[in-house]
């Protein structure tokens, strides 16, 4: 960072400070100096590397761990590379001695002597990931979803309510819950902008996404691992994956989740077995408690009308929640657009160091729940409701986690799948 | 466009660091040795002696015809007009900006037949797929693409060229500025009371600009070309021209855009790359191929021959 930008962002982390109790600004002031490990070095966990430091002062990185040594290593040469540009060099701590590769390399970066660890494998690993660091008295970032299964959830409120009783903070990676527009938008609806919500809708509809197609000495699981995006047990399907970020500024407007959802949905273009068995498209109608129906689309097909976001319809308008209002008390968003990405580890920064750290597990939980009843009920055919999600059975972990034999499960039937 | 012109254009691009210093320039082109060192990389990248080597008094054999530049059995059709210099060097460039239809031939692949196609990608040689609608919900066919990199649209150009037997690439900012004047010749007049400041008023007009829908991209189709055929170069989307420094080619986006006010979108405008244009990119390292947070990045693209005959 040049000091023209470090010096730009003291001033306004300063202003912001006094003004908001959680602040607003990234770059929280540095005092204790806080260690970081990383768990899951993709693309997305070197990123989260680099905003973790880009935050706040007074953080290093210590430990790294991938379950496969050529993610780990290039994502250690990118961040070294990245903190001395940066002119931070200092920060970057990790040797080959705390370089960790395989199933185990969770715990040997929760060994050594971390504060915060960042959790950015697939989703699969989450819930096993956090409360393990949660046992080991660590705070943690962990990247959205946060689980696949109902199984996961359950398992991820319970880290959230062992993390809060042990004073240990836990930010997840819905971005919006820390992005300005958002932020804005959301107040203003609250104190009824548009007056009571009535209804809304939510999309994620886009393109396909990337893919490796199969080496030879690829087993099962590594191919599955390398394309964790198409297989409901890493990823939960893209209406778990990416949707999730929609859904849960629905359930942040309505201020709680729903009760019911009913599905539509299928695999109808993506249809070749290197995508493994996952959906194309979702469409689920959520009923909420107050009556409120949200029609929720997703889609991961090239060529169609895309769109990403969320509209909320009220008795007296109606709102974009990324910044607009519409209707007799129009308005639209100008304040700062910082990098969200950044926004939520200086937010959890500085509530560790001020002693009241964050804790997200539960609300970020639920919201993944949102959207994996929603695939329970496209699979399914069969209308699903929140407490039989949260009660639900459903394990999708394999048998054992280890490189090898993994059958391609099929592709799931409406009105055939079994509601489990 | 030869393949080693290509990857030395990657090359270039790979090697260069990480712009914080990117802003608009204002480009001189006094004759006078400007002071202080933005004004000389300002001069040492000026387009205008290259505009100069365009001119001339050579008047073409035979006068150019415009032609189509279509990809069998894809959406690709684009409008390529002649540009004749008065050197007498021809060009012909696309009439419009690239429009999605034509850039998702190439991102997704479209070009191989469906059965044969999850075989055949060659995802290190495409963009890649966006995670998320790079088209904002502004409009998809019939819109201008956006936030690309030039990286992408060197990339496209080579594609594009390779599948019909034509030598394309992006404009060098000279062509470009040749386009977006209207012919014009000479230098252009800058304002009395600030000398970098290039007149509107000599310029091409910007026309067909009137954004109904607040700052974003409008079809393409609703810009009304100027005197020689050409439309949105000053709006909609930025576009990127090549430029050379210090024997390199860079690029930089030129003639402003939907977020300009009507003052700034004039030819000699230009920007080059800002850190800030891809920081909310959330995978690192960032996309080369995409620029996540700017919607105003766009291209057309020029031939520097019509499609060789079959």
């Amino acid at each position: 960072m040049s000091p023209l930008d470090r010096r730009t962002l003291l001033k306004t982390s300063a202003a912001a400070a006094s003004v908001a109790a959680i602040p607003r600004m990234a770059f929280a002031g540095g005092q204790d100096t806080l260690r970081i490990g990383l768990v899951g070095c993709g693309g997305r966990g070197t990123g989260a590397a680099i905003d973790c430091l880009s935050s706040s002062e007074g953080i290093e990185l210590v430990a790294m761990g991938d379950l496969f040594g050529d993610r780990v290593e290039s994502s250690k040469n990118y961040v070294r590379d990245e903190y001395t540009k940066r002119e931070r060099g200092a920060a970057f701590k990790v040797t080959d001695d705390t370089t960790f590769v395989g199933w185990d390399s969770i715990d040997r970066v929760l060994e050594s002597g971390i504060d915060v660890v960042l959790l950015a494998t697939p989703p699969q690993f989450r819930p096993m990931m956090l409360r393990n660091a949660v046992d080991a008295g660590v705070h943690v970032f962990m990247e959205k979803p946060v689980a696949v299964d109902p199984t996961g959830i359950r398992s991820v409120i319970r880290s959230g309510e062992l993390a809060k009783s042990k004073g240990l903070g836990i930010v997840s990676g819905t971005q919006r819950r820390h992005q300005g527009s958002y932020i804005d938008t959301l107040e203003r609806i609250k104190d009824g902008a548009i007056g009571e919500i009535v209804g809304g809708d939510c999309w994620w509809n886009q393109g396909g996404l990337w893919m490796n197609l199969r080496k030879p000495e690829w087993t099962d699981m590594e191919w599955q691992l390398r394309n964790w995006l198409y297989f409901d047990w890493l990823s939960g399907d893209h209406i778990v994956e990416q949707h999730i970020h929609n859904l849960d500024v629905m359930n942040w407007a309505l201020d709680g989740f729903p009760v019911a959802a009913t599905a539509l949905g299928g695999r109808q273009v993506r249809t070749d077995p290197a995508y493994g068995h996952v959906f194309d498209h979702f469409a689920v109608q959520y009923e909420y408690a107050g009556g409120q129906i949200i029609n929720s689309q997703c889609r991961q097909i090239d060529n169609c009308e895309n769109r990403v976001g969320e509209r909320l319809v009220g008795t007296h308008g109606t709102a974009d929640p990324n910044g607009r209002i519409f209707g007799p008390n129009e308005w639209s968003y100008t304040g700062n657009a910082q990098n969200p990405y950044v926004q939520e580890h200086a937010d959890l920064v500085a509530s560790i160091r001020n002693g009241t750290p964050i804790n997200e597990a539960e609300r970020v939980a639920k919201s993944t729940l949102t959207a994996i009843m929603g695939r329970m009920a496209a699979y399914t055919g069969k209308k699903v409701t929140w407490e039989f999600a949260m009660n639900s059975k459903l394990n999708l972990t394999p048998a054992k986690l280890e490189f090898g034999d993994l059958p391609v499960p099929p592709v799931a039937t409406p009105g055939e799948t079994r509601l489990v | 466009m030869s393949r080693a012109t290509t990857l030395g254009i990657a090359l270039a691009l790979s090697g260069l660091p990480a712009c914080t210093t990117g802003r608009v320039i204002w480009i001189p082109d006094r004759g006078e040795a400007p002071a202080g060192a933005a004004a000389e990389q300002a001069q040492e990248v000026s387009p205008f002696s290259g505009l100069t080597e365009l001119m001339g008094d050579e008047a073409p054999a035979v006068a150019p015809e415009p032609f189509t530049l279509e990809l069998e059995g894809t959406a690709i059709a684009l409008e390529m007009l002649p540009l004749t210099f008065p050197s007498g060097e021809v060009l012909w460039m696309s009439a419009t900006e690239i429009p999605w239809e034509a850039f998702d031939v190439y991102t997704y692949g479209f070009e191989i037949p469906r059965e044969r196609r999850v075989a055949e990608f060659d995802g290190a040689t495409r963009p890649s797929k966006p995670y998320g609608s790079p088209d904002r919900g502004w409009g998809h066919e019939g819109f201008p693409a956006l936030s690309l990199t030039a990286f992408s649209a060197e990339l496209f150009c080579d594609w594009l060229g390779a599948r019909t037997a034509t030598s394309l690439r992006l404009p060098s900012q000279s062509e470009w500025l040749f386009a977006a004047r209207e012919g014009a010749a000479g230098p252009p007049r800058f304002s009395l009371a600030d000398p970098d400041r290039e007149l509107p008023s000599d310029l091409g007009t910007a026309v067909g600009w009137a954004p109904a829908n607040g700052p974003r991209t409008v079809e393409l189709a609703e810009l009304e070309p100027n005197a020689l055929g050409f439309s949105g170069l000053l709006g909609n989307l930025g576009e990127w021209a090549r430029i050379h420094v210090a024997d390199e080619t860079a690029h930089v986006l030129c003639g402003g855009h939907f977020l300009d006010a009507d003052a700034e979108r004039v030819p000699g405008r230009r920007e080059t790359q800002q850190s800030t244009w891809n920081q909310t990119d959330p995978q690192n390292p960032k996309s080369r191929w995409w620029l996540s947070d700017a919607p105003f990045v766009g291209f057309r693209i020029v031939a520097t021959s019509p499609p060789e005959l079959p």
